[in-house]
């Protein structure tokens, strides 16, 4: 095996790749591209995508690691980008754009620049936060890959068949959904492990239901419209209707009901870490920033930069993936209703 | 009954579409008398429901707006008025009633909350429910006290249109425009509703400008009736002369086309051709394309409106004596 | 009904006998209680000729009409095809039945899929049904079809919002051909449509009738059309049929008063023109 071939490594191309294989995909049907031209004249939502791609890009050069020798730590390209810039690490905290340390007896000369400052084993807060990217996207977008098809599969099983399928899957959500979420993904963690990969396996478990429930009321709709009717005359399977006829009618509530629910996802992991079910101390995210505010509040003087830069890194995120799902919203419903 | 009590002079209503300009009523003139029924018959796409939406300034902004025209309601101008002052005719002095009265009706209040509301809101006093109940038997609903605490849902799709006539009466109009209001609902259900509006029609001596697209509804209802065709009127008259001397060849057309039980086995006429779109008229008669007597001057010279017969005016060169000099009479299908 | 005592039972096409259908109806928790919404329905089509099917909201006629395409199981009663009941065919023959069975819905559109441009709609139930070696082969059926429902070939490309009420009935007329049905169920298939776009439609339902021998149950309300188009007529009034016979028969000289108030309500072109 190669040094540099890892999961970690294939994971961005494949996800670049199917992004854009889905996007030529969707172009082909008119009521798509429609909506891309609509998203198109939508400045705000154009933004929004700029922001995300540039969190992307961010994500992506963290995920590309190799060893520079047998026994080196593999570094990724953001690693080594921030290497190339002389961004030391330093003994402890120090303030954005100081030149000495600070909270120490004896303050000490900084080794480099460092524009959000230092946290308390030194390293620069700018470099923590863009390594969060990685970690707030993968946790997006895992969970959300993981919600999809167990949502899609089961709510359209439970519209369209109806009866005792429908009585089995609404059973489960129930009980599924009469639990706090936050009681189940905790026990989940520590049933599973740490990690970026349990974590978003938690979360999708607790997470289908909305989704799920949301397909079913879609299918339910389209299950006796006449197109549908038609094509049982014609002879198709069950299969074949819930693939070809239903499946395509379903996918802009799914694509919005994801994009606005991605946000959720990553809103949920400085939770998590905040209760100690993080990610782990090994891993960059925010919400490790965000939690170790907790002691770094209470000093004086008061150390904000970790927080407030993890905060606004997440606060933005979120945001223009809301703005993205809303526009989308816009741009595809008047679609869905002049047809 | 000839005081004229709305007379639409030239109206045209547009819309800014993606696809250009549309002239969706383009230049439409009639007179209603008082106490009068005519009917705007027409195919979709002609601009009769617009038409009717234009005279209580309803038009669907931003997109669509009343370019030109002018509504002359009891000799007021009606265009000149401000939102706020139309409100005070909306439901009281002209009413409207719309085809899908599942959509009209709001379904989370009882069909006696939204009629009561509908009068309150234009100041009726007195015991505001009995008079709702005593509206609603006269529209017809068999038990009005029980049908005042039902919701939409309900009720019947002949009820509900009853208790949308009942909402329009309720401050007694004197213009009653109606879209489409039997086109949803069953044959004999269609039939009481047009022996309902001719009754009250009757009694309260309004006028009804009647929109529909079934020329067997016309005949049911109405006394008068002009035919629409791509934004403009193409043909006017009382209604029996129309059905038995109709000029149009789009009239004509329309009445053969029809199938009927003695054209069995016969290849039914029909209007070659689509509607052209409302962004793109052609120049001269708009029919012509689709025209089985169109010649030279159709093309190129758009008719104007002539009376041919008592009260019977058409918009077609065939009848004007300046371009078809022969005097071609009448053209039978 | 006017039947003739030379006819056999082989000239039947459709037989339907004694079909019911009950749906239930939210009674209490432990009492089912059920709505009969068609009654002992019992009639024969013969082949090449057309039934019309008269009746208002409520009366069971899309019930009925479902009943024979097979989409939904009756309570009671059977139906023959050929003679053959569908509930003694196999899985597999029922399934293979379909080709002969279609359908025409009232609403262009809802009745096709949005998502799908024509040549997948078209070409669909070939594809179920195995007809055509391949691909292109089906093209040119949906081709053929488009220009036997007097559409343009380059129809095949678009997708359905870009066509009028009429033209996506014409479509829905071409998907029903597509597999080579002998019989047709068209429920109100011009309703929804304007008067000129309604008589291009009856045309073609007619030319396709005599070219193909097809036979048709036509369900409608709009009596003008069913004088024109029909040979016999039942007329159902709340799941029961009221009056069958001949259609100059039963709507000259009506026996039941429902059919009188139908006839009475809007009444005929001829009627009125002779007013």
């Amino acid at each position: 095996m190669y040094d540099w071939l890892s999961w970690d490594n294939l994971v961005p191309f494949l996800v670049v790749g199917g992004l854009v294989v889905a996007i030529r995909l969707a172009s082909r049907q008119p009521l798509w591209r429609e909506a891309f031209r609509r998203l198109r004249r939508n400045r705000a939502a154009i933004v929004a995508v700029c922001v995300i791609a540039l969190y992307g890009l961010v994500a992506f050069l963290d995920s590309i690691s190799w060893k520079s020798s047998v026994n080196a730590e593999p570094k990724t390209v953001l690693d080594r980008l921030f290497e190339a810039a002389h961004v030391r690490v330093e003994r402890t905290y120090s303030a954005p754009f100081a030149k000495y340390t600070m909270g120490e007896v004896h303050p000490h000369r900084l080794r480099g620049f460092h524009l959000l400052g230092t946290d308390g084993t030194g390293n620069d807060v700018l470099y923590e936060t863009l390594k969060g990217c990685r970690t707030a996207l993968l946790i997006g977008g895992l969970s959300s890959l993981l919600v999809l098809p167990l949502a899609v599969i089961l709510g359209m099983l439970a519209g369209y068949f109806g009866k005792v399928v429908d009585d089995i899957i609404q059973y489960i959500y129930t009980v599924v959904g009469s639990v706090p979420d936050i009681l189940l993904i905790i026990a989940l963690v520590l049933v599973l492990g740490r990690g970026i990969v349990n974590i978003c396996i938690a979360l999708a478990f607790t997470s289908w239901i909305g989704l799920c429930r949301l397909v079913r009321g879609e299918t339910l709709k389209y299950r006796d419209r006449e197109f549908v009717l038609a094509a049982r005359a014609l002879g198709a399977s069950n299969a074949r209707i819930l693939m070809k006829h239903i499946l395509p009618n379903l996918l802009p509530v799914v694509i919005i009901s994801i994009v606005l629910g991605f946000s959720g996802f990553v809103l949920y992991e400085p939770l998590l870490a905040y209760l100690g079910v993080g990610v782990g101390p090994d891993v960059g995210s925010w919400g490790n920033m965000i939690d170790a505010a907790r002691i770094e509040l209470t000093r004086t003087p008061v150390i904000w930069w970790n927080l407030a830069s993890a905060s606004g890194a997440l606060f933005i995120l979120v945001l223009a993936f809301n703005i993205l799902g809303d526009a989308l919203r816009d741009a595809i419903d008047p679609r869905l209703r002049s047809s | 009954m000839n005081n004229p009590l709305l007379v639409v002079e030239n109206l045209r209503t547009y819309f800014r579409t993606p696809q250009g300009l549309s002239r969706a009523v383009d230049g439409v003139s009639f007179t209603i008398d008082e106490g009068e029924i005519l009917a705007l018959v027409g195919e979709s796409g002609c601009g009769k429901s617009m038409t009717a939406l234009s005279i209580l300034q309803l038009v669907p902004e931003p997109a669509g707006y009343i370019e030109s025209g002018r509504v002359l309601f009891q000799g007021e101008d009606l265009l000149d008025r401000t939102w706020e002052q139309m409100r005070e005719i909306r439901g009281k002095e002209i009413a409207m009633i719309f085809q899908e009265p599942m959509t009209s009706l709001n379904g989370v209040f009882t069909v006696g909350d939204q009629l009561i509301e509908a009068m309150a809101v234009h100041g009726k006093r007195g015991n505001l429910r009995a008079q709702a109940i005593e509206l609603l038997g006269r529209v017809g609903l068999p038990e009005p006290e029980r049908a005042m605490r039902q919701y939409p849902h309900e009720l019947s799709g002949g009820m509900r249109q009853r208790v949308m006539i009942a909402m329009a009466l309720a401050n007694e109009p004197k213009l009653l425009l109606a879209d489409e209001p039997t086109t949803a609902l069953d044959v004999t259900v269609q039939a009481q509703i047009l022996d309902l509006l001719a009754d009250l029609q009757r009694e309260t001596g309004m006028a009804v400008l009647l929109i529909t697209h079934d020329l067997r509804v016309v005949a049911r209802l109405a006394q008068r009736v002009a035919v629409m065709y791509a934004g403009q009127i193409v043909e006017e008259a009382p209604v029996k002369e129309l059905f038995q001397h109709p000029r149009h060849p789009y009239t004509q057309g329309l009445f053969a086309c029809l199938p009927s039980q003695m054209r069995r086995g016969k290849e039914l006429n029909s209007l070659e051709g689509v509607v052209p779109s409302p962004t793109a008229w052609p120049p001269g008669c708009r029919f012509a394309p689709r025209c089985s007597f169109c010649w030279q001057p159709c093309l190129e010279l758009a008719p104007r409106p002539l009376t041919v017969a008592n009260r019977h005016t058409v918009r077609c060169h065939l009848y004007d004596p300046e371009i078809a000099p022969t005097s071609v009479g009448e053209v039978r299908s | 009904m006017t039947s003739s005592p030379t006819l056999s039972a082989g000239d039947f096409l459709v037989v339907a006998q004694g079909l019911c259908k009950d749906y239930p109806v939210r009674g209490r928790l432990w009492r089912k209680q059920w709505r009969r919404v068609v009654d002992h329905v019992s009639f024969e089509i013969r082949r090449g000729s057309t039934l019309a099917l008269v009746g208002e909201s409520g009366s069971g006629k899309t019930t009925v009409g479902l009943m024979l395409l097979d989409l939904i199981k009756p309570t009671a009663g059977q139906i023959l095809y050929n003679g053959l009941p569908y509930s003694a065919r196999s899985a597999k023959e029922r399934r293979a039945l379909r080709r002969e069975i279609q359908v025409v819905f009232q609403d262009p559109y809802s009745s096709l899929n949005a998502r799908m441009n024509i040549r997948e709609i078209l070409t669909e139930g070939m594809v179920i049904h195995r007809i055509g070696a391949n691909a292109r082969e089906r093209e040119e059926r949906a081709a053929e079809l488009l220009r036997q429902v007097s559409m343009s070939p380059d129809a095949l490309d678009r997708y359905p919002h870009e066509f009028s009420g009429g033209q996506r009935q014409r479509i829905a007329i071409a998907r029903a051909l597509s597999v080579e049905p002998k019989f047709l169920v068209l429920d109100e298939p011009t309703s929804a449509l304007d008067v000129s776009v309604q008589s291009q439609v009856l045309n073609l339902l007619c030319r396709l009738q005599r070219e193909r021998n097809l036979t048709y149950l036509f369900i409608s309300h709009n009596l003008d059309v069913v004088s024109y188009l029909a040979e016999e007529v039942i007329v159902m009034e709340r799941g029961r049929i009221v009056e069958r016979g001949a259609v100059e028969q039963v709507f000259s000289d009506p026996q039941h008063p429902y059919t009188r108030n139908l006839l009475e309500a809007i009444p005929s072109l001829d009627k009125v023109l002779a007013k």
